[in-house]
């Protein structure tokens, strides 16, 4: 039997739902990690095999790796733009060093416009070349605000890889601890490794055990992390991609949900 | 039945009572309002070349759909790959939209001419074709600063400027939909507008006055161009130290542009 508290109080929540609505940052998105190997090498440099790809998958958000800007050895090409008009995405390139008369570096391909991005360059003594990490901050359609961030990270040695990650979550963790936000790459790193022992600290790794994801000829062991904060994701789909033609990595497919009530 | 419909009533009445409690008792606007600064200082009359940038806004200043509906990425990326003298730093298309899944003017424009594409939102991503303005510059933007909250949205690309009293300036684009967005908009970026950012933008021409004189106390110079019959005005606001020094209109084609040169005079 129902009482008039129970009425004022179910007033009360239904008054409240509004805010709490507000508040609430539901976020339904897929996105995919692609180191695609010294420029895209071992697809004689070109674009379109990759873009086919992305266009296959349909993401959200493509992370990508080892991306040149008109280099020599990429025939001055602006691989970035060209799988950005293939693929109808937005791209944010963040230049780790520079190279053979162009860049080289990390990128993001965006379904949705970016309204903020942003870089840091890890660079330290013993690693040999700088390396870009970069995000950008999207409104979706659903009006949640979602920030991606794509990483490549050191690989001499296991301490440096570490600081690279206190050095990532510094730049990334700086003036905003609370927007949803998830870090995708490369980290080079394994999953039982000091490295991503200390990234978990602070991150949640998407799917953790799902598979090796190098080299992708025949994967023995993972590399590539898809990392969310804070930890509050989950998902309803993961997949390695494997195309041997396009790179020794394989690719990381994710479909992922942020419920900020949970 | 009677007891039934006092209840309900009482329900109500308390749930409104609670929504008004819930309710700040100040507007928070208000609040964030800094105290204006003293008059500007008048900036020097001679002219510094030296210091002197230029921005390129490609507009019509109507109200109308996507500028590359009728007209050809091909001849903006002709625009700037002719141009000679001073040379802009950021080219700006308004409401270049943004159509998810569609090749974008901005990527097209920029790998035509060797450059970097940016776009600004001014309008909410749930809408089919997303209003806003595209952005092409030859400077790889590390800090891409931006604002999308409550429906107040503005992008800018913080550039090197490449003129004899070096700074770092974001050159941000937005639709100033009236007074309330440039409140908005100063109360989220006050520092760097006060600072190290300029705006060029778009404000309908009704609302022009009311949001000139809302950032001019707010210490920021602002100039404003538009004609009788156009929907909107083309608005520059700028920190104290820069000076809009002369808006020239042109057209390329059928793509008409605003050259706006600015100097940091201090």
């Amino acid at each position: 039997m129902r009482t008039r508290g129970t009425k004022y109080r179910l007033a009360f929540i239904f008054c409240l739902l509004p805010f709490l609505k507000t508040e609430a940052q539901d976020i339904s998105i897929r996105v995919m990690s692609m180191n695609i190997k010294e420029g895209a090498s071992y697809a004689g440099n070109e674009s379109q095999p990759y873009a086919q790809v992305i266009k296959e998958y349909d993401p959200d958000f493509v992370c990508l790796q080892e991306v040149d800007y008109k280099t020599i050895r990429n025939g001055g090409k602006d691989w970035l733009n060209e799988v950005a008009i293939q693929t109808g995405m937005f791209p944010y390139y963040c230049k780790s060093f520079t190279y053979q008369g162009g860049g080289f570096g990390t990128a993001i391909l965006s379904k949705y416009p970016f309204f903020k991005a942003e870089k840091t360059i890890f660079s330290a003594a013993g690693t040999r070349e700088d390396r870009a990490s970069g995000w950008v901050y999207v409104e979706l359609p659903s009006g949640s605000v979602v920030r991606v961030a794509t990483t490549h990270l050191s690989l001499e040695t296991a301490d440096l890889t570490t600081k690279h990650i206190a050095s990532v979550n510094s730049a990334i963790f700086a003036a905003d601890s609370s927007t949803p936000t998830l870090l995708i790459g490369d980290f080079n790193a394994t999953p039982d490794s000091d490295p991503i022992k200390y990234a978990k600290i602070k991150w949640q790794e998407i799917a953790p055990g799902s598979g090796n994801t190098i080299p992708s000829s025949g994967p023995n062991r993972q590399l590539d992390y898809v990392m969310g904060f804070p930890k509050q994701w989950s998902w309803t789909r993961y997949e390695i991609l494997a195309y041997p033609e396009l790179s020794d990595h394989c690719f990381v497919l994710a479909d992922l949900e942020f419920n900020s009530e949970q | 039945m009677i007891h039934n419909i006092m209840d309900h009533s009482a329900a109500f009445l308390l749930a409104l009572a609670l929504l008004g409690a819930c309710t700040p008792s100040q507007n928070p606007s208000e609040e964030n309002k800094p105290d204006p600064l003293p008059e500007l200082p008048a900036p020097s009359e001679e002219i510094k070349e030296s210091n002197v940038f230029v921005i390129d806004f490609f507009s019509t200043l109507e109200d109308d759909a996507d500028f590359f509906i009728s007209r050809d990425a091909g001849v903006a990326s002709e625009y700037i790959q002719a141009q000679s003298g001073k040379r802009s730093l950021v080219y700006m298309f308004d409401r270049a939209d943004y159509q998810i899944g569609r090749e974008h003017a901005a990527t097209t424009i920029a790998y035509n001419v060797g450059a970097f594409p940016y776009f600004a939102q001014s309008g909410s991503a749930k809408a089919e074709i997303i209003p806003g303005t595209a952005m092409v510059t030859r400077y790889p933007i590390s800090d891409y600063d931006g604002i999308a909250k409550d429906g107040v949205y503005l992008s800018g690309c913080t550039i090197q400027l490449p003129i004899a009293l070096t700074d770092k300036l974001c050159i941000a684009t937005s639709f100033i939909a009236d007074e309330t967005v440039a409140e908005a908009i100063f109360t989220e970026k006050k520092v760097r507008l006060l600072s190290d950012m300029m705006i060029v933008g778009t404000v309908p021409a009704d609302a022009a006055d009311k949001v000139q004189k809302y950032f001019e106390s707010m210490s920021l110079r602002v100039c404003t161009l538009g004609s009788t019959d156009s929907a909107k005005d083309l608005i520059v606001v700028l920190p104290a130290s820069y000076v809009c020094r002369n808006i020239e209109s042109g057209k390329k084609v059928n793509l008409p542009y605003y050259r706006i040169f600015v100097e940091k005079w201090m």
